[in-house]
């Protein structure tokens, strides 16, 4: 039965998440095609620039297309990662409007734009794969791990966006501060280079970087095409769930200055 | 909580910080925390409010403005978080205040009537099924496929207005029982309210009316800057509130 109180029920995160994606290209010509069209114009830009114009290959790996799959394996991800983290940092305060009028959940917004971001990536991850599979480099059966660790990965962006929107209630510089936070953090994961390249001491520090672990299942997968180890998915959940329910017991024990300060 | 009692408050406080500067920066924040010069205000809008509303029974709540009846009936609608003290609800609780939160007004009526239905708590095909009833119910006819920034305030109150009584609680929260939109309407909304509050088993109402008080609450509280001055039958503290 409907009922004021505060929860978050599937059908409100559905709503709001579909709404959000309307909105996104509402207006323009070709609406949802973007959704495909941006994704595989930037792939066809890295291939064409990096595998036949600068021909960069990735050591231990043959294929001429190699520096572009790597790269694109790791970057997809990162842009929902960081893009939802961006947006989540200042979605309470954008919308204080709906938390001093309704009695909604404190992570319901964070929620829809972590969500809204996963979904958006849909169509590129599906465009990647398909690229892979007409180049002959399908992922093998081990693809069945690509969903788990996309979801704890979002999960993961759940729980820094959450935190972060929590805190940005109280401190609003945390909106420049996240910006360029998410820069550096993107330099400090091996994404664009490969993690051999770094000197020993940098290459101590990024073994620490959580954000590596991600990326680094997603380029196993795609690149070298092996499935990350129930043991690294174990970690991959411990950083999601830690995360994710450290910033829960963060709003919880900050939530009524938060509805107040807002 | 005991048994029969749908709402128990103890000792509820609500206390807003008002900043001088809306903004928060950092360097405010590293100046307030190193000279240890809070430049907020403090203000008590509940202290230390205690009561109980078993099944069946009617609340009023009076005093005079700023007495703290609004965020008292938004505490107990969970909009808002108290700073302190215990509250207990069991029940589904629907709050006729702040009608039309939510409303994105480059939204079609049709699009906000599901926006705001799932705010509310509705699963999405429990919206299919009552999404008919809104829109009769709401009289906008055509207009109710054009994005509600067109609508005039009347016609986004009527709108509101109808989303929400299609909910009937088990608790009921209102702030003034009075309809909206046009004269047809009004009569129309006030008449639903009524019915509403027929079937509901609890009812929580802030009315400046003593008669409306009067005739729906057993009980009536007495809120005067944030305290709870007398809390017993109506009659009695209606008496002294306005022997005043």
């Amino acid at each position: 039965m409907p009922g004021w109180g505060r929860h978050i029920t599937v059908s409100l995160l559905c709503e709001l998440t579909k709404r959000e994606l309307l909105e996104r290209y509402a207006g323009s010509m070709l609406g949802g095609v973007w959704s495909f069209l941006r994704p595989a114009l930037t792939m066809l830009v890295f291939v064409v620039v990096f595998s036949n114009i600068m021909g960069v290959t990735i050591p231990g790996y043959s294929s001429a297309y190699s520096y572009s799959v790597y790269l694109i394996a790791g970057l997809l991800p990162w842009t929902a990662f960081s893009t939802s983290i961006i947006r989540a940092t200042t979605v309470l305060v954008a919308r204080r409007d709906l938390l001093t009028t309704l009695p909604l959940p404190l992570l319901t917004l964070p929620a829809v734009v972590v969500l809204a971001e996963s979904v958006a990536l849909l169509p590129a991850i599906l465009l990647f794969l398909a690229f892979l599979a007409v180049t002959g480099m399908a992922p093998t059966y081990s693809v069945w791990t690509l969903p788990v660790v996309f979801v704890l990965h979002q999960l993961f962006a759940l729980g820094v966006g959450f935190l972060l929107a929590v805190l940005h209630v109280f401190l609003r510089d945390l909106k420049e501060l996240t910006d360029v936070t998410v820069q550096m953090w993107f330099w400090l994961t091996p994404i664009a280079y490969v993690a051999t390249i770094l000197p020993q001491e940098v290459a101590q520090v990024v073994a620490f970087n959580p954000a590596y672990w991600f990326v680094r299942a997603y380029q196993d997968l795609f690149v070298f095409r092996i499935a990350p180890s129930t043991i690294d998915l174990a970690l991959l959940a411990a950083v999601a769930g830690l995360t994710l329910g450290g910033a829960c017991v963060v709003a919880k024990v900050l939530e009524s200055d938060v509805r107040d300060l807002v | 909580m005991k048994p029969g009692n749908v709402i128990e408050v103890r000792d509820l406080s609500m206390c807003y910080r008002t900043f001088k500067s809306k903004r928060r920066t950092l360097r405010e924040s590293a100046f307030r925390t190193l000279f240890r010069r809070d430049e907020s205000v403090e203000v008590r809008a509940l202290d230390g409010v205690t009561f109980n509303l078993g099944r069946g029974d009617g609340l009023g709540i009076i005093g005079n403005n700023g007495a703290g009846k609004s965020t008292l009936c938004l505490i107990l609608s969970r909009i808002m978080e108290p700073t302190g003290g215990v509250l207990e609800v069991s029940g589904c609780v629907s709050a006729l205040l702040a009608l039309g939160a939510g409303f994105d007004t480059d939204l079609t009526g049709q699009d906000n009537i599901t926006l705001n239905a799932v705010y509310m708590g509705y699963q999405l095909d429990e919206v299919r099924e009552k999404y008919d009833d809104i829109v009769a119910f709401s009289g906008l006819g055509d207009a109710i496929r054009m994005p509600v920034r067109t609508y005039s305030s009347g016609m986004r109150a009527r709108l509101a207005f109808s989303i929400a009584q299609s909910i009937q609680p088990e608790i009921l929260i209102i702030d003034e029982l009075m309809g909206v939109g046009d004269r047809s309407f009004m009569e129309k909304s006030t008449a639903r309210m009524h019915e509403m509050v027929d079937q509901c088993e609890a009812l929580v109402v802030v009315s400046h009316h003593m008669e409306t008080i009067r005739s729906l609450c057993k009980r009536v509280i007495w809120l005067e800057k944030g305290k709870l001055i007398a809390e017993g039958p109506a009659d009695e503290v209606i008496a002294q509130y306005e022997s005043k």
